[in-house]
């Protein structure tokens, strides 16, 4: 009886195994298997093309540190993060509390906000650069006309304006999506709790503070992992306004990841970059759940 | 337990399912290609079966060259059907390595002399023996020489064969705007410099490049470089000498005074040539010179109504010339490349078909893209030129850069040592800027040239 019930209970187990069984599969083809490949990859000296590869070691690890333009890519990194994260989500914040207050066209209003987001980014390249270019761009255009010509700029030719026009672009781009989840965030958070603050006395600022942005961690969390990330992954903006450009003012790891692999056929220094890009991700998301879940109630996931 | 039995089975199919999915087609068959459909792979029951093959390429472009191009090669072999596939340059090298790798890369496909000529050598096929089969031991003698050198490889064989020539470092003036404020051809770089001041002052835009493309700046540094000392250069290049000799910190300096100087348009590091920039100049006609190669003659020929009007309107009026950087009253020489040459994937499973393909688009397909489209030089030493159409005024410049291209050559246009090009490309870009000096770039580059395996 004992017998039949374990073969029974192993018909079970072997059961689920086969339901997870495609997951799996699909899992470590497409994403355990390109990272253990690039890893070690990573330690060849390989042009990406070639049948044979030579083992190299660390001396890809070694180039790339102390490769001058990656300080540049490590500066960016930093720079788009927390210059795209903070600004989208601010004015996502303030822009979702204006919607939620049921103004004239707010449903018109979201849509026109969130439209930048679904367009693709080698179209909004190509406009903002029929924008900021320096002689007939309609920025400098309008500017000269305006009798400002003080503060025309070669926008995209000049390091520091053309990472400032990546930032400006990126938070134009997906404002619209931070300002989506705060909204969807914000329908959440019950009323009677602003009732309950109206009848304390709460203004509205107040119940902002107290109340609105308390309320919304998870989203502030998801959208600070998301933007910190898409930082980390900045390719299509950078590549079609300013090709990384000028002089790696606006290089980020996958320009220079791109740039590394089909540019100077190094593909074995490319992997490296890949493996730091890997690790410097990991290490943002751990800090930031880390953070997320200590001062949540279910600690055990902090564990 | 019924019920388990079946979601085991629809478990089971399921992973059989996926496994079948990333199954690949088997060689020699086009099933499997992303530009082919089944139907199209499959032949016709009862019709005489064609061997597929696909074309890879960046050069020629897409549009009527592609297509007379496939229309009289599929009349001359029916027995073969030939796929084109375009795309930019930087996708079609990278589209290569994913498909090589992947067993799946097109049959033939256009390779660049430089470095990826050498490193795709594993991938591509030696041509010798097949040319020495149909054309016998001499069938060099039949292409122009410098073009051959530099599709010989290190072993003796050749394993790409030219479709035809480019030459850089030319511009190209719009004498029709030229004209409006008395100019005349700027022959030196004193010239440009009051030209580029005269236009200014006009509200035009003096010499235009694009330099967010490394290769305009590549090209326009070499020229002026080989301007100043062609063999020195070439000899820096090679590693047996070095950058930061006073003539190639010369040449970095003349670079950096382009922008300085204003000979060169404000903002220029923000543009890229194609399109912004020659479109400005070829479309538009709205801008007096550009910086741009041999190849921009093809604009005589375009048949559509903007570039038509700039370039074939009764009083248009265009010059290519070589500007003498240096000032010692000699042009500066052009740089030679192969453009495009062809190459035969080594695991095409229809090579025979492949080089039936090869052979005739270095014969009568280069007829057609240089005779009707004028989109290179020819690369045959028994090619006559005899352009449809062209214009008296395109035949003027068609004729100064085959002048050029037989007695002003200073060397090859690329380079094979990637990260050596990478370095001079930043350091173009840094002295652009402002950044650096040209002492400075040329240490910089001098040791991006030492590291440089060669």
């Amino acid at each position: 009886m004992k017998k039949r019930e374990s073969a029974g209970k192993r018909m079970e187990t072997l059961t689920n195994y086969l339901f997870i069984l495609p997951l799996l599969i699909l899992f470590l083809t497409f994403f355990a298997y390109p990272i253990l490949y690039n890893f070690i990859i990573s330690f060849y000296d390989w042009n990406g093309i070639s049948v044979t590869k030579s083992f190299a070691g660390l001396a890809n690890y070694r180039t790339v540190m102390s490769d001058r333009v990656m300080k540049a890519v490590l500066k960016n990194f930093v720079i788009i993060a927390l210059g795209t994260t903070l600004p989208q989500a601010f004015f996502g914040i303030i822009f979702a509390s204006f919607f939620r207050r049921h103004i004239r066209f707010a449903g018109f209003y979201r849509i026109a906000f969130y439209l930048p987001a679904i367009c693709t980014v080698t179209i909004v390249g190509n406009v903002f650069s029929k924008i900021f270019e320096t002689n007939r761009g309609y920025l400098n255009v309008m500017l000269r006309s305006a009798h400002l010509d003080f503060l025309c700029q070669p926008w995209l030719a000049a390091p520091h304006t053309a990472l400032l026009c990546i930032l400006f672009v990126n938070i134009w781009q997906w404002t619209g999506y931070s300002m989506l989840m705060y909204y969807a965030g914000m329908l959440n958070i019950p009323d009677d709790l602003y009732e309950a603050a109206a009848i304390d006395g709460a203004g509205p600022v107040q119940q902002f503070r107290h109340i609105t942005f308390p309320l919304l961690r998870g989203t502030h969390y998801t959208l600070v992992i998301l933007g910190v990330l898409g930082a980390l992954k900045c390719f299509d903006l950078p590549y079609v306004l300013t090709d990384g450009g000028p002089a790696h003012a606006t290089e980020t790891f996958s320009t220079y990841i791109y740039t590394k692999s089909f540019n100077t056929f190094k593909q074995g220094q490319a992997s490296a970059i890949v493996v730091l890009m890997f690790m410097i991700a990991m290490a943002i998301t751990v800090i930031q759940l880390k953070m997320y879940y200590k001062e949540d109630r279910d600690k055990e996931l902090a564990e | 337990m019924k019920k388990r039995y079946v979601c085991s089975f629809i478990a089971v199919s399921a992973a059989a399912a996926l496994f079948a999915g990333c199954g690949t087609a088997s060689p020699g068959t086009e099933a499997g290609t992303p530009e082919t459909t089944s139907e199209q792979a499959v032949p016709e029951q009862g019709a005489s079966e064609k061997t597929v093959i696909r074309f890879q390429t960046w050069n020629p472009g897409e549009g009527d060259p592609a297509k007379d191009l496939e229309a009289a090669f599929e009349e001359a072999h029916p027995d073969i059907d030939v796929q084109f596939v375009y795309m930019p340059y930087t996708d079609h090298v990278e589209k290569l390595k994913v498909d090589l790798a992947a067993g799946d890369a097109a049959d033939v496909y256009g390779v660049q002399t430089g470095a990826m000529y050498k490193e795709f050598r594993d991938f591509e096929e030696d041509l010798t023996p097949y040319m020495q089969k149909e054309y016998g031991e001499d069938w060099t003698s039949a292409f122009n020489e410098y073009a051959m050198t530099l599709l010989k490889a290190e072993d003796g064989k050749y394993y790409g064969l030219p479709l035809g020539l480019t030459y850089s470092g030319t511009a190209w003036a719009n004498m029709k705007i030229m004209d409006k404020y008395g100019l005349g051809v700027p022959a030196s770089y004193d010239d440009l410099l009051k030209a580029s001041a005269v236009l200014r002052e006009n509200g035009e835009y003096p010499l235009a490049i694009g330099a967010k493309d490394d290769w305009i700046n590549i090209d326009t540094f070499f020229n002026i470089a080989t301007d100043i000392n062609s063999e020195k250069f070439y000899a820096a290049l090679e590693g047996q000498a070095s950058f930061t000799d006073p003539e190639i910190v010369q040449a970095l300096q003349i670079w950096q005074s382009c922008f300085t100087e204003g000979i060169f348009q404000d903002g220029a590091l923000g543009v890229g040539m194609y399109n912004d920039t020659t479109d400005m100049y070829q479309k538009e006609g709205s801008i007096p010179m550009i910086l741009n190669g041999s190849w921009a003659c093809g604009a005589f020929t375009e048949k559509d109504e903007q570039t038509y009007a700039v370039y074939n309107s009764e009083d248009s009026h265009h010059e290519v010339f070589l500007i003498d950087w240096n000032g010692d009253g000699k042009r500066a020489p052009v740089g030679e490349a192969v453009d495009v040459s062809l190459a035969i994937n080594s695991q095409s499973p229809n090579k025979d078909a492949a080089w039936s393909f090869v052979d005739w688009m270095i014969h009568d397909g280069a007829e057609i893209l240089v005779n009707k489209y004028l989109a290179y030089c020819p690369a045959r030493t028994d090619m006559k030129l005899n352009v449809e159409g062209l214009s008296e005024n395109g035949q003027a410049c068609l004729d100064y850069i085959v002048e050029n291209g037989a007695t002003n050559v200073a060397g090859y246009r690329e380079m094979a040592y990637p990260e050596l090009k990478e370095e001079i490309q930043t350091e173009l870009k840094e002295l652009a800027i402002g950044d650096i000096t040209p002492e400075a770039a040329a240490e910089a580059i001098e040791a991006a040239s030492r590291a440089q395996e060669r």
